[in-house]
């Protein structure tokens, strides 16, 4: 515990992060307590209000109103929601399957392997966006689509590290020793292996949790992901679009929205990866 | 050597007919195409004659054949949305992706390169945090936000550029600056810390020794092998550029492939949806081949460790 706090204290970027992915999560449970207001009321006295502490205010809403009069802090606290829910569920699951794929790719090595590495080449060999726009047009825009979609897309970078990490756990002494005590290889491969990798695997994990926020931002923000009248942060930023000339702050304070939650996350994530493993340092 | 070739060019077929087989199982996904083709008013037996002229009723290993040999020959089928062949319609919007992705790598190559080494060789000054801290920003940013804002500032308020479309050299500006923002700063982070690895390795300290000037030194013996990861960085980063196009053009209604595919989906036109996405993802897979061979020639150690 001391030496945490001590690296926390050493890196102030890292603390940076730690405190914007503290503030998110945060926002994200406690949304009902901390929105102003009801995230889907529609007040059309008040649409495209302006943010009340500018030369246009002073209006009721905190960062001004969208195009029905919604509250648009609110509708960002309530966004961080989806936003937390859908990364997560993506990444666990990804994750989950980047992880066991790269176990048995290490472990069993030959032909699984072969055919397991070179799922991930030809995964790889689609620009992501195309891929999620392929898969989206074929089975339809929906929340469950879209996470199917990211998860898909995620477990190549788990399956490669944790491919790299069996392969020399697979040589170690205490592996050997199992073996000797003649512990089949599932037993191995779950009791042993698995426990050593999870290190490299949770560093992944945050470190896609911030490219699956910015891809399923923006998806929605090409309507191909969550549908009205959630707000999604991604969605917000799409119909704020059309209102740019007139009333800025609608697309305006979800992108900051965004942007401070991946710079969170990468800070986050960089400082994790040095605190657990500074070999793992790859360069980015 | 020429098995080193070989076989990445074995690998690179392989993974194009990786891509046509997604392609095809996505467009099995996509439900029966009889039944979209039809009106709703369609009988039973319509259907039946439809899926019959389509080749559904047959095996589906059968299909799958048929679909690669019509790839093969460049036929995706025809675009309901512009009634022609659908690969005629994803080519013509070719190049308007090509010199948007080709002027953002540019940007992304000289602005990171520069940021990088500044920020090496300022190491613990004002000026690397301040470039290091852009760049951090710069990875973060969502695009499309950043195209949005660009609009808003530069096209809208000072009404210095314009906001869309393509056209002379002012159209290419906010599009380009917008998609190489990523790249930029993937490039400035990258060469910075291979740079500060490379200035601790004993040839330079055997450089320093010799007495030469500090710009030999930097910019032919660190600058030259520090660079080195960034180029093999260049394939991951074509297959960002590709995908932010999608999301630049748009934004920016410039009539390149990722905005006609989006175009595609929204009237669910499948064909140039198709056509679209292995035309890209082949024209990925090949920019890596190159990358690998031209690497291969430079560099005999990769030839001899595969």
């Amino acid at each position: 515990m001391r030496r945490l706090w001590r690296a926390i204290r050493r890196s102030p970027s890292g603390l940076v992060g730690i405190v914007l992915v503290g503030v998110f999560i945060f926002t994200a449970i406690a949304a009902p307590v901390l929105a102003p207001m009801d995230p889907v009321s529609i007040d059309l006295a008040n649409r495209l209000g302006a943010p009340t502490w500018t030369l246009e205010g002073p209006g009721a809403h905190p960062l001004g109103a969208d195009q029905l009069g919604r509250d648009i802090l609110s509708r960002i606290i309530w966004g961080s929601r989806i936003t937390l829910v859908v990364a997560v569920t993506a990444v666990v699951m990804s994750g989950a399957l980047g992880v066991l794929l790269g176990l048995l790719a290490g472990f069993l090595g030959g032909w699984a392997e072969r055919v397991i590495m070179r799922l991930a080449d030809v995964q790889l060999s689609i620009p992501l966006m195309l891929f999620a726009l392929l898969i989206i047009g074929a089975l339809g825009p929906s929340l469950f689509n879209l996470i199917i979609v990211l998860a898909l897309t995620g477990w190549t970078r788990f399956a490669r590290i944790v491919r790299g990490e069996t392969l020399s756990l697979r040589e170690r002494e205490f592996v050997m020793s199992v073996r000797a005590a003649g512990a089949t290889g599932l037993r191995i491969m779950m009791r042993h292996i698995l426990p050593n990798v999870m290190t490299a695997a949770i560093v992944v994990a945050t470190l896609e949790v911030a490219r699956v926020v910015i891809l399923e931002s923006a998806l929605s923000f090409l309507g191909m992901g969550l549908q009205p009248p959630e707000a999604s942060w991604g969605r917000m930023l799409a119909e704020g679009r059309d209102y740019i000339a007139s009333a800025w702050w609608l697309a305006t304070f979800p992108g900051v929205a965004i942007l401070l939650v991946v710079l969170g996350v990468n800070l986050f994530g960089d400082w994790l990866r040095d605190y657990f493993d500074p070999k793992l340092q790859e360069n980015r | 050597m020429s098995g080193y070739f070989a076989g990445r060019l074995l690998e690179s077929l392989v993974a194009i007919l990786g891509v046509l087989t997604i392609v095809f199982i996505a467009a099995r996904l996509t439900g029966d195409p009889a039944v979209l083709l039809l009106p709703i008013s369609a009988s039973d037996a319509d259907i039946a004659r439809m899926r019959q002229e389509l080749g559904l009723d047959r095996p589906l290993l059968e299909q799958y054949l048929s679909f690669l040999a019509n790839v093969l020959r460049g036929d995706f089928g025809v675009s309901f949305e512009h009634h022609r062949p659908a690969m005629q319609v994803v080519l013509e919007r070719l190049p308007a992706t090509f010199e948007l992705a080709g002027v953002a790598l540019l940007i992304g190559a000289a602005v990171g390169i520069v940021a990088g080494l500044v920020a090496a060789l300022a190491r613990g000054t004002v000026l690397e945090l301040i470039a290091m801290g852009v760049a951090l920003i710069g990875q973060a940013t969502p695009i499309f936000w950043l195209g949005i804002v660009l609009i808003l500032v530069f096209a809208v308020e000072l009404q210095w550029l314009p906001a869309g479309g393509r056209g002379g050299l002012d159209h290419i500006i906010l599009p380009a600056i917008t998609l190489a923002t990523f790249t930029t700063a993937s490039i400035a982070r990258l060469l910075r810390s291979s740079m500060i690895e490379v200035l601790k390795e004993d040839y330079i300290r055997t450089a320093w020794a010799k007495g030469l000037v500090p710009r030999i030194v930097y910019l032919r013996h660190a600058a030259r092998n520090a660079l080195i990861p960034v180029i093999t960085m260049i394939g991951i980063l074509a297959g960002e550029l590709f995908s932010g196009a999608v999301v630049t053009e748009t934004i920016f209604s410039w009539p390149g492939v990722g905005r006609v595919v989006v175009q595609a989906i929204e009237t669910k036109d499948f064909a140039v949806v198709q056509a679209g996405v292995t035309v890209i993802s082949v024209i990925f897979i090949g920019f890596n081949l190159l990358v690998d061979l031209l690497y291969g020639l430079v560099d005999p150690r990769i030839r001899i460790a595969s």
